[in-house]
Parts: C-alpha cells; sequence; structure tokens
C-alpha cells in the first residue's frame, strides 16, 4: 500500500517536473528577451507553438525523432528572429516606447495563431500512433510512470545544460550577457547590439521551438492555439522567478509546474490555469522582483 | 531678470527664530549600504541651506526622505512641529513642502500650463456633480486655476510658451517651469535638487539670483543640493557636508572651505574619480 | 445589405464606443495599462443577464415597470462591473508598466475560469436568458436607443472630467507618476477612480451587449483575447484621445463587419486586424488622432469661432 502511494507521489512529481521543465524552456525565452530590451515578448507562446508544428510535421513526414528536434529548434529559432526583424526592430529604431512594443507584441502573436487557419486542415493534427514517444510506460504492479513525462525531463535538462553552455562560455553569449548588463558599454566595446538582439530571439525561439515539440509529443498532437496558455505560464513562471534572471526563471518554470501539478492532484484540475494566475498576481503585489529578488525602488 | 540685491550676512540675518523643520537622527540603508545614516539638524523659517558631498553622500537620499519618497529606517522628521516621516509624498506636499529633481520630472507631454494647471488642483474642491453640469461653484474655481496658473507663468517668464508641449521647452526653460511648478504648490520649503546642474557660469549667476529672489517674494526656505561649490557657496549662508551619509561639518561657507575633514572627502573623491 | 445588418453594425459600434471611450480613461489617459477590460464587460453582462431573469421570475415586469426596471438593471451591472474594478485597482497600487498589463490580464483570466465554473450562471456552456424563463424572451431589451444612450453618456463624463482637476490629476499620472505625488496629486484615489469609473461603463455596455439580441451571456465572449480589438481599437485611435477612442471604435467595427462580407477571409477578421494593429504600431503609434481632441483640431476652432461671431452680430 505505502510502495502504491510512493509509486503515485513518483508520477505525480514527474508530471510535475515534466511540465515545469517545459515552462521553464519557455520561460528562459521572455526572461532573455526582457533582460535585454524590456519587452514582454507576448509572441513567445506562438514561437513554441510554430517549433511544436515543425516537428510533428517532420514526425509525420516519417522522420525519426532525432531529426524532429533540430527541426523544432530551428522553426523556433527562425520565426523569433524573423519577428525581431520584421516587427520589433523598427520600432526600436523609431523609439515607440514600451506601450507600442507589448501592444506589437500582442499583434503578433494573434496573427501567428491565426495565419495558420488559413491551411486547410491546420488547426489542428494528431499524431495519433505516429509519436515516438507515447508508448512506453514502465509499470511498477498497478502504478503505470509515463515514459514521455521521464523522457520531457531528461531532454529539458539536457537543453537548459547547452543552454547555459552558450551562454556562459561562446562569444555570442558573452556579448549577450553583456549587452543585456549595460547595453552602452557593449557598444563602446565593439559589441553590435543588434545582432547580439538577434542572436537573443534565435536562442530563445529555439528552447521554445524544443519546448513545444515535447509538448506536443506529450499531448500527442498540436494546434494553432496550444502556444497560448503554455506561453502565459511561462511567462507567469519567469515572472515568479524575478524576470531577466536565467536560474530563477528556470527555478520559477519547475515551481510552477510542480504548483499546479499538485493543484490537479488536489482535486481543483477546473482551477488550474486561475492557481497560475492567482499564484502571479499575489507574487506581483508581495514581491515585484520576483520570490528571490530583494525589493528595490525606482530611482529617483 | 530676479534681482535680489542681497548679501550671504543680510540673508543670515533675515532668518526668524521659527524653526521649519527638524530631523533626528534620519537614517535609511538600502542592502547593507547606509545611505543616510543619523543625520539631524534644525531648518529655520527663511533660510537657504545647501547640502553637499561627494557622489553618493546621501544628498538625493535625504531629499527623498524629506518628500516623502522613503520612509526613514529609523530617526524622526518634524516639519512645523509636527512628525511627517512616512507620510506619502502627497501629504507631504499638502503640509508644505514642494521639491525638485535631479533629472527635471515635468508632466512632458502636456503644455506648459497645463504643467502648473495640474498642480493647482488643491484650490478646487467642486465634486462631480458640478464639473458635469459646469455650475457657477465649477467655473468661478477654474477660472480662478487658470488666473493664477497664468500669473506664475508670468513671474517666471514662461507666460509666451504656455501653450508649448513641455518635452520643448530648452533645458533652462525646463528647469525654470519645474520650480514654477513646485512653488505653485504653495510650499513653506522648497528642496532643488541640484538647480545649477548642466548651467554655465553667466547662468549660474542668474540662478543665484533666482533663488534669493524666491525666497524673499514667496517668504519661504529653500534646502538646495549640487555639486558646484563656487555656487553653493555664494548662496547659501549656511551649508551641511554629506560623506557616506553622515553630517561631517556644518557651518558658515567659511569655517566649511577651512574644515580638514571636507577637505579630505572632496580630496577623497577626487583621487578615485 | 439589409436593415437589420445596417442596425447590428451600428448597435455594435455603439457598445464598442463604450468600450474604448471608457479603456481609453484608464490606458490612454491614465496611463495604466490594463489588458483586463472584459472581465467587466463580462461582469455586468454576467450580472445584467442573472438580474433580468430575477426580475421575471419575481413577476414584478410588464408594459410600465419594463423600462425603469430595466435602467436599474443597467446601472446595478455598472456598479457590479466597478467593484472588480475597486479590486483590480488594488494591484495597480503597487504595479507598473507590463506587471500590470499581464496581472489584469490574469485577472481577466482568473473570473472568466470562475465564471465557467459556476453552475447557476450555466457553467462554461453561458448563461441563456430564453431558457432560463422557460425559452420566453424577456419582456425588455437593449436597442439602438439604449445603446446610444449610454454612448452619450459615457463620452459626456468623459469630456466633462477631463476639463476639470480630476482630468488633470489622471494625465499627471500617465505623464509622471513620482513627480504628481511630489506636488500633491493623491495617485492612488486617481487611479482606483480611473479604474472605478472605466469599469462601471464596461459593465453597462454587458449588460447593453447580452440585452441585444442573443439574451445569451457566453463565456467566451469575455476572455482577454477578445478583448484586444477594444486595445486596437483607442491605440488606432491615438492612445489618450476620447475622440480618437470613438473614431477607432467605429473604424474598426466597420471594418470587421465588412471583412465578414468578403468570402475567403470571413473567418478571419482576427488575422487582418492583428495584422493592421502591427502595421500601425510600425508606422504611426501616436493613432489617427495623436492625443487630441476634436475640440483641439485647428479647423473646428475656426469653426467655432466663425459660428460665435455670427451669434454676437
Amino acid at each position: 500500500m505505502d510502495g502504491v502511494i510512493i509509486l503515485e507521489i513518483l508520477q505525480q512529481l514527474a508530471n510535475g517536473l515534466a511540465l515545469g521543465s517545459a515552462y521553464a524552456l519557455i520561460a528562459l525565452g521572455y526572461t532573455m528577451v526582457y533582460g535585454i530590451i524590456q519587452l514582454i515578448n507576448f509572441a513567445h507562446g506562438e514561437f513554441f507553438m510554430i517549433g511544436a508544428y515543425a516537428g510533428v510535421l517532420a514526425i509525420k513526414a516519417g522522420l525519426p525523432l532525432y531529426a524532429a528536434f533540430p527541426a523544432a529548434i530551428t522553426a523556433g529559432a527562425l520565426i523569433s528572429a524573423g519577428v525581431e526583424k520584421i516587427a520589433y526592430k523598427p520600432l526600436r529604431k523609431k523609439n515607440s516606447g514600451r506601450l507600442a512594443a507589448l501592444i506589437t507584441a500582442i499583434g503578433i502573436s494573434i496573427f501567428l495563431q491565426n495565419v495558420i487557419f488559413l491551411i486547410p486542415g491546420a488547426d489542428l493534427i494528431g499524431l495519433g500512433t505516429k509519436n515516438p514517444m507515447g508508448i512506453e510506460k514502465y509499470v511498477f504492479g498497478s502504478v503505470e510512470i509515463s515514459g514521455t513525462k521521464v523522457y520531457i525531463f531528461l531532454i529539458s535538462i539536457i537543453l537548459m545544460i547547452i543552454f547555459i553552455y552558450i551562454v556562459h562560455f561562446t562569444k555570442s553569449g558573452k556579448a549577450m550577457r553583456a549587452v543585456s548588463a549595460d547595453r552602452d558599454t557593449a557598444m563602446l566595446m565593439g559589441i553590435d547590439p543588434d545582432r547580439i538582439i538577434s542572436f537573443t530571439f534565435a536562442l530563445g525561439g529555439a528552447l521554445a521551438g524544443a519546448a513545444g515539440l515535447l509538448f506536443a509529443l506529450d499531448q500527442n498532437q498540436v494546434s494553432n492555439f496550444m502556444g497560448l496558455m503554455p506561453g502565459l505560464k511561462a511567462f507567469i513562471a519567469a515572472v515568479i522567478g524575478g524576470i531577466g534572471s536565467i536560474p530563477r526563471a528556470m527555478a520559477g518554470g519547475l515551481i510552477l509546474g510542480l504548483m499546479e501539478t499538485l493543484a490537479v492532484v488536489l482535486g481543483f484540475s477546473q482551477f488550474k490555469d486561475a492557481f497560475a494566475f492567482i499564484f502571479l498576481i499575489i507574487i506581483l503585489i508581495l514581491k515585484p522582483a520576483g520570490i528571490f529578488a530583494m525589493a528595490r525602488k525606482e530611482k529617483v | 531678470m530676479y534681482q535680489a540685491n542681497i548679501t550671504l550676512n543680510e540673508l543670515q540675518d533675515l532668518k526668524s527664530d521659527f524653526e521649519l523643520l527638524k530631523t533626528e537622527e534620519l537614517s535609511i540603508h538600502f542592502g547593507g549600504l547606509k545611505a543616510v545614516d543619523g543625520v539631524s539638524f534644525d531648518l529655520i523659517h527663511r533660510e537657504i541651506l545647501g547640502i553637499i558631498g561627494p557622489n553618493g553622500a546621501g544628498k538625493t537620499t535625504l531629499f527623498n526622505l524629506f518628500s516623502g519618497v522613503y520612509a526613514p529606517l529609523s530617526g524622526r522628521i518634524f516639519f512645523e512641529g509636527k512628525a511627517i516621516h512616512g507620510l506619502k509624498p502627497n501629504l507631504i506636499n499638502e503640509r508644505g513642502i514642494a521639491r525638485t529633481f535631479q533629472n527635471i520630472r515635468l508632466f512632458s507631454d502636456l503644455s506648459v500650463l497645463d504643467n502648473i494647471r495640474i498642480v493647482m488642483q488643491h484650490r478646487a474642491d467642486y465634486g462631480l456633480r458640478h464639473l458635469l453640469f459646469n455650475t457657477e461653484k465649477y467655473r468661478m474655481q477654474e477660472d480662478e486655476i487658470l488666473r493664477k496658473s497664468r500669473e506664475f507663468l508670468k513671474i517666471f517668464g514662461l507666460e509666451i510658451k504656455h501653450d508649448i508641449t513641455a518635452k520643448n521647452l530648452s533645458y533652462g526653460e525646463q528647469k525654470r517651469l519645474e520650480i514654477a511648478r513646485a512653488l505653485a504648490t504653495e510650499p513653506k520649503l522648497l528642496l532643488l535638487d541640484e538647480p545649477a546642474a548642466g548651467m554655465n557660469t553667466a547662468e549660474k549667476e542668474g540662478q543665484i539670483e533666482l533663488i534669493k529672489w524666491i525666497m524673499l517674494n514667496f517668504d519661504i526656505s529653500i534646502i538646495l543640493i549640487d555639486h558646484d561649490m563656487p555656487f553653493v557657496m555664494n548662496l547659501c549662508p549656511r551649508i551641511i557636508v554629506l560623506d557616506y551619509g553622515k553630517i561631517i561639518s556644518m557651518g558658515p561657507p567659511g569655517k566649511i572651505k577651512k574644515d580638514p575633514e571636507v577637505i579630505k572627502a572632496y580630496l577623497g573623491e577626487e583621487s578615485h574619480a | 445589405m439589409s436593415l437589420v445588418f445596417l442596425e447590428n453594425i451600428t448597435a455594435i459600434a455603439g457598445i464598442m464606443i463604450i468600450l474604448a471611450v471608457s479603456l481609453n480613461l484608464i490606458n490612454g489617459i491614465t496611463g495604466m495599462l490594463s489588458l483586463g477590460h472584459y472581465a467587466f464587460f463580462g461582469i455586468g453582462g454576467y450580472f445584467g443577464a442573472f438580474m433580468t431573469v430575477q426580475v421575471h421570475k419575481l413577476g414584478i415586469v410588464n408594459g410600465v415597470t419594463g423600462l425603469p426596471i430595466f435602467l436599474m438593471i443597467i446601472i446595478l451591472s455598472g456598479l457590479a462591473a466597478s467593484l472588480a474594478g475597486l479590486v483590480i485597482s488594488g494591484p495597480s497600487l503597487r504595479l507598473k508598466g507590463d506587471y500590470l498589463a499581464i496581472a489584469t490580464l490574469g485577472f481577466n483570466e482568473i473570473l472568466k475560469i470562475i465564471i465557467e465554473n459556476l453552475d447557476f450562471l450555466g457553467g462554461p456552456k453561458g448563461y441563456s436568458i430564453y431558457s432560463e424563463l422557460g425559452n420566453r424572451p424577456p419582456l425588455f431589451r437593449s436597442g439602438i436607443t439604449w445603446i446610444y444612450l449610454f454612448v452619450v453618456i459615457s463620452i459626456f463624463v468623459i469630456t466633462r472630467i477631463m476639463k476639470s482637476v480630476h482630468g488633470r490629476n489622471f494625465l499627471s499620472i500617465r505623464e509622471d507618476e513620482i513627480a504628481a505625488e511630489a506636488m500633491g496629486i493623491n495617485v492612488a484615489k486617481f487611479k482606483i477612480l480611473a479604474f472605478l469609473v472605466g469599469s462601471f461603463l464596461a459593465g453597462t455596455a454587458g449588460v447593453l451587449f447580452v440585452m441585444y439580441d442573443k439574451f445569451y451571456a457566453n463565456p467566451r465572449d469575455f476572455g482577454f483575447i477578445e478583448g484586444i480589438p477594444v486595445l486596437l481599437m483607442i491605440v488606432l485611435g491615438g492612445l489618450g484621445s476620447t475622440t480618437g477612442a470613438v473614431l477607432g471604435a467605429v473604424t474598426l467595427t466597420l471594418l470587421l463587419q465588412l471583412l465578414k462580407l468578403i468570402p475567403g477571409i470571413s473567418n478571419q477578421p482576427v488575422l487582418v486586424y492583428a495584422m493592421l494593429l502591427v502595421i500601425m504600431m510600425i508606422l504611426r503609434p501616436a493613432g489617427f488622432m495623436n492625443r487630441k481632441e476634436l475640440s483641439d483640431l485647428e479647423i473646428v476652432k475656426k469653426i467655432r469661432a466663425r459660428i460665435s461671431g455670427i451669434i454676437k452680430k
């Protein structure tokens, strides 16, 4: 009996960590972009969705999983960098202000969600039995632990390690952190901020694309609105952690994933989205700079 | 334009003995950094007090404590004998303290006139009914605000620019408008954060006369912060020197100039600047 | 184009004007970026629908009492929405810019989820006045007259407020909150006031919308995504200008309704407005009116001067 409870807890833990690590992947993109141009990139959830489509279509075309991931990552990176070039960059050059940028981001988000509708039958694509992940289950007596959840968690961790490597040990990663810390000084040091901003968007989009494919494999389908909620949740995760910080965004993602799973376990599954928002509002009011941050006031 | 024609000594004699502002052991910390540390001093009615000190000495933080942007961690502030520490900025302004900002903070997308009109809000007490139905009371109070605002603009030589968006004024005009706006709230104490910043020598002299003139004509006290030693020395009969949040010297310019503590603080800054 | 179609467009435009003008008070004039306006719209709609059913069940509605009862319901629905406005104005005192945007968006979604889980309001299916009344329509309904009565009230109230100290206080918060507070303006009070007035008007729009012809409150009509067109309207018109909000509401309503007539994109008006939004932000972020009002335009000033000249003669 105790064994069953422990396994049940393990299963829920796996669910929470899988969900949380996917949120963390998306949250990284939000937090990086915010760190570098102080924009809440509402369209980020759509990069996640586009990545998922690319990956799922690759699988449907008969490609193996290890080829589907690069497809999702490339699609996410391209759409993210592309949107930056077409929409955000002109706004930045004209110094249009944060409101204009935020509204543009919302516009892009809605546009991308709906542009998929133009392709007949594309609004919902199921993977069916072609899902290379969906079938495996580890059975322990009467309890099953889904292999997908474990894979999602492991793959997310691997991606985050690669990501941390890029941010800390490559030239572009270092330049990105420099621009984030102080754009003017970075420019004086010969860093081209435009190139670095593109790089940041591409990197964030790549992570979102990969997370999208993971999500699609878990759900066994893709749909044009699939980016909306995970996108908002990941943003919440980034805020919970304290937006602008990479390790905190990851922690925020995991916390949110675990909390949401807990809400489901306790029997409030229909309120799980509301929980995330309530949590967000409480955090914003009590600790506007994130749960790990110290209070800071605007400079007068 | 504004000639006060008054020397430092005469200014010194003008002070009444009425104590306007008093601080006791005022302190505030930011994450371990003691920005203001045990500051106590008094300010008399009709006094111009200068606060100087190296960068990061806590001058602006002190202003933020007086104007309610921060509440002190410990210590007390009394204004006209009543405690004001921890009050919200708008309530402190109602008690009679107004300020300007180091980086000018105008209502920059609004007209010059509206910048003044906004802060005259305390002159109106009509309610929703009056404004909706354009009553006599509403019209009288609005007319009065408009008249008073124009009067203020005239005093500060900005009347012809009343229709211009504030952000399109020259730097000097913006500084003047900010002072005019602060005075339009009818303060008894005016806090000026770097009133001479970004000015050349001639403009600084003009600014000295303007500030003296304001003190005399509005019959108020002024505390000002500036980096420019000669500017402060020529304007303020009494000066406080802050370093690392503490008062290291206080007194007339002659005393401050010779104080070895002050020289040390400034030389210290020069050497690592 | 049939008469019914024209009437519908006119009605929708009116409701959109109320929503845009009231959102503009919060976002454009007071400068608080709220993405939760449809929460107020929805509360007004649901409250109005529920009250309508209750008064019918009480049997107090007849030919004579219908009009005053409906007016009461509209006002009460506005008040119910402004109660929510009071709740959301709490966070607005601590949060700024993007953070407030997310908190208000979250508030909108929380409310939608709660309504979807309230059985007595029909849950996710929505609340139908018809079926609650045993498949009979209610004895009163909103229409062009009711809607435009409130359009006029909304525009009048906000225009008058903007000609007063209160209106200028709202503007000062948008311009520089810290300076406003230092100059004696009770920033907290006026932020709350902006939300109270804005949410009240959005609440009246909600009940007018539900009681127009569908007699049906659907949670899917009141999500934050559904509210994005209103944001577009005020941006298109020029944030901060009431005249702009009206222009934006009318233009966009016409555009969206006309797009529905074009085969091919008829299901995709959202796509078109999303594109428009982006293009507008890139090309002219100041909108049609660039913060000016009708009375600020040179031509209007000239016409006014001429008219007053004629009158004096």
